[in-house]
């Protein structure tokens, strides 16, 4: 079984279908990408692996365990972390508190955690002491994984790390995410930028219309001239 | 020293009391402690409706009445434990205090399992929950007057109010800097429980959940906060420095039913001033309330008559010259919230816009 799989997920706003039955999954030290175009339902399905929308129909097993039932709150503590699309940090606090309150449930000591956090993202050190709604976009969602990662997760969520940043920004995101992944966490990441984001995949999922159109290796959703025409713009 | 104070009343019998130091004096008193302790209160109170809403997302009307809720708690104790205050030389009332502080917050988590919690857990809008809060605000303003009748009470019956005048160094000053004992211990107290609420909201890690919720309840979820022990802790410091609040204010003038009423405006205005969902914001608005309020009323005349003589002539100065009649200062914090509303929304410390 893999670390995080869902399987024929249905699920939707107040009645309005979004997902018609997806399938993703993620290993260990693996990236997960899920592409599509808008309104596929990239951001819903993410949402539904971390339990913050009911699953109409079909179920979500993390560890072997069916969590389709199970709060955000106890995913969290079962190792699973998630970073929202927007408002991802805590605005009015300084960065060194944003990562503390990503290891607010950890009642062991994680200062080895925040040391490795600045190492992964060195920016973030020198600004520990400074609020982290006033950094530069790329920072700011630095200090939104980091904070996402303080719980020493299995598997990581990312909804759309790169929009809005500068290409520099998107390239060291994309560095920091395979980094992740390479320290043995499973990485799941929907993203706009499908081509880029396949490029890194193990697995690609193409979202259609609510249900998976094409789950494949990155390299072979990128070398597959229907994919490349329908969805990575030629 | 017994020739200096006869000296002093000959010279105030001789000259009245028109020195400018005695005007200054005079300001002292009616600008300077009033403002402190009213713009404590209003602070006091203000934290609360800040936290809550902060946390909660909805405007708590009835936490004007959580002060006279404690502030009729205390006064019941101190009518039980009469003369309790004799053995360590403070007011029995302000004994009280922190056991009807503790009934206060106690009642007050009672109010929110019977009425906002079933509200939250529909997920209702916040309007909901701050028409509700309008509910309970008539419920309690009816229970008080039920248990307690309408008429003011006063802590200071069978009791002594030590009144202490700080006498002016200087030979031509006659008045003297007055202030009461519960005037003390109310600045004192307040900077107590101010201190506290930085260091708990700065360093602890409930307090750090309490701003992390407050920023961001959805990340707040998703970092695996518990959201319901910040709601009680939130719950406990607004009730608790609500009837702390409520208990100085009634010692330090009477304690009337309808206390909360006209503390209601106020505080709304000092947490809007300071920026709603920000502490700090709320003690600075309460002050800045206060302030306006004792400067309004201020009699200006007193200051300006000292300069009279060098004044030229067509300038008269009236006997009584406020900015705001007494009666109608409760127009004070209106303005000041008509006017934050309107030119800057966010309040000075830039919190949430409505």
């Amino acid at each position: 079984m893999p670390l995080l799989s869902a399987t024929d997920i249905h699920a939707g706003y107040s009645g309005v279908n979004i997902l018609n039955g997806v399938n993703v999954e993620v290993e260990s030290g693996r990236i997960g990408v899920i592409v599509g175009p808008n309104g596929a339902g990239k951001s819903t399905a993410l949402k539904c692996l971390f339990g913050l929308l009911e699953l109409a129909q079909g179920s979500v097993f993390f560890k072997d365990i069916d969590i389709s039932r199970v709060s955000p709150d106890r995913r969290v503590r079962m190792g699973m972390a998630y970073v929202p699309q927007e408002m991802n940090i805590f605005q009015t606090m300084t960065v060194q508190e944003n990562l503390e309150m990503g290891a607010y449930i950890r009642r062991d000591n994680h200062s080895d955690t925040l040391e490795r956090m600045f190492h992964l993202f060195p920016p973030l050190r020198d600004k520990r002491r400074e609020i982290a709604g006033n950094l530069s976009g790329g920072q700011r969602q630095m200090v939104a994984i980091a904070r996402a990662l303080m719980i020493d997760p299995q598997v990581l969520l990312l909804d759309e790390p790169t929009v809005g940043l500068s290409p520099a920004y998107v390239e060291d995101i994309i560095e920091r995410v395979i980094a992740i992944s390479e320290s043995g966490v499973g990485v799941l990441i929907v993203e706009q930028n499908a081509r880029r984001a396949l490029e890194i995949a193990h697995t690609g999922f193409v979202l259609a219309g609510g249900r998976n159109l094409y789950t494949d290796t990155g390299e072979n959703l990128l070398g597959d001239p229907e994919v490349a025409q329908s969805f990575l713009g030629g | 020293m017994k020739t200096c104070l006869a000296t002093r009343k000959l010279r105030k019998a001789f000259l009245g009391d028109s020195h400018p130091l005695n005007e200054l004096v005079f300001f002292v008193n009616k600008v300077l402690i009033a403002g402190t302790v009213i713009g404590s209160i209003y602070a006091l109170g203000a934290i609360g409706v800040t936290l809550v809403f902060g946390i909660l997302r909805f405007a708590h009307f009835a936490q004007g009445d959580l002060m006279t809720v404690g502030a009729f708690i205390a006064f019941l104790l101190a009518s039980i434990f009469s003369g309790a205050g004799s053995y360590v030389g403070l007011p029995t009332g302000f004994v009280v205090l922190p056991l009807a502080v503790l009934i206060t917050v106690a009642l007050t988590l009672g109010l929110d399992r019977l009425f906002y919690q079933p509200l939250r857990l529909k997920s209702c809008k916040p309007i909901i929950l701050m028409i509700a809060s309008l509910g309970v605000t008539l419920m309690i303003q009816g229970l008080v007057r039920l248990f307690a009748g309408t008429s003011p009470r006063n802590f200071f019956i069978t009791e002594k109010k030590d009144i202490f005048h700080l006498e002016i160094p200087f030979d031509l000053a006659t008045r003297d800097i007055v202030i009461t004992e519960p005037q003390i211990l109310l600045i004192l107290s307040t900077v107590v429980a101010v201190v506290a609420l930085h260091r708990f909201l700065a360093y602890s890690r409930l307090g750090k959940a309490m701003r992390a919720m407050s920023d961001n309840a959805d990340l707040a979820l998703v970092s695996g906060i518990n959201t319901n022990t910040v709601i009680v802790t939130t719950w406990v410091i607004s009730g608790g420095l609500a009837a702390a609040g409520g208990i100085l204010l009634s010692l330090d003038v009477v304690l009337k039913p309808d206390l909360s009423f006209n503390l209601l405006l106020p505080i709304f205005a000092a947490a809007i001033v300071g920026g709603i969902g920000r502490p700090y914001g709320a003690i600075a608005g309460g002050l800045l309330v206060g302030f306006a309020e004792t400067l309004a009323i201020f009699n200006w005349a007193l200051l300006l008559r000292p300069f009279s003589s060098i004044l030229p002539d067509w300038i008269d100065i009236p006997m009584r010259f406020a900015i705001v009649p007494t009666e109608y200062k409760i127009i004070v914090p209106f303005v000041i919230l008509v006017a934050v509303l309107v030119w800057r929304p966010t309040g000075i410390f830039r919190g949430r816009q409505f």
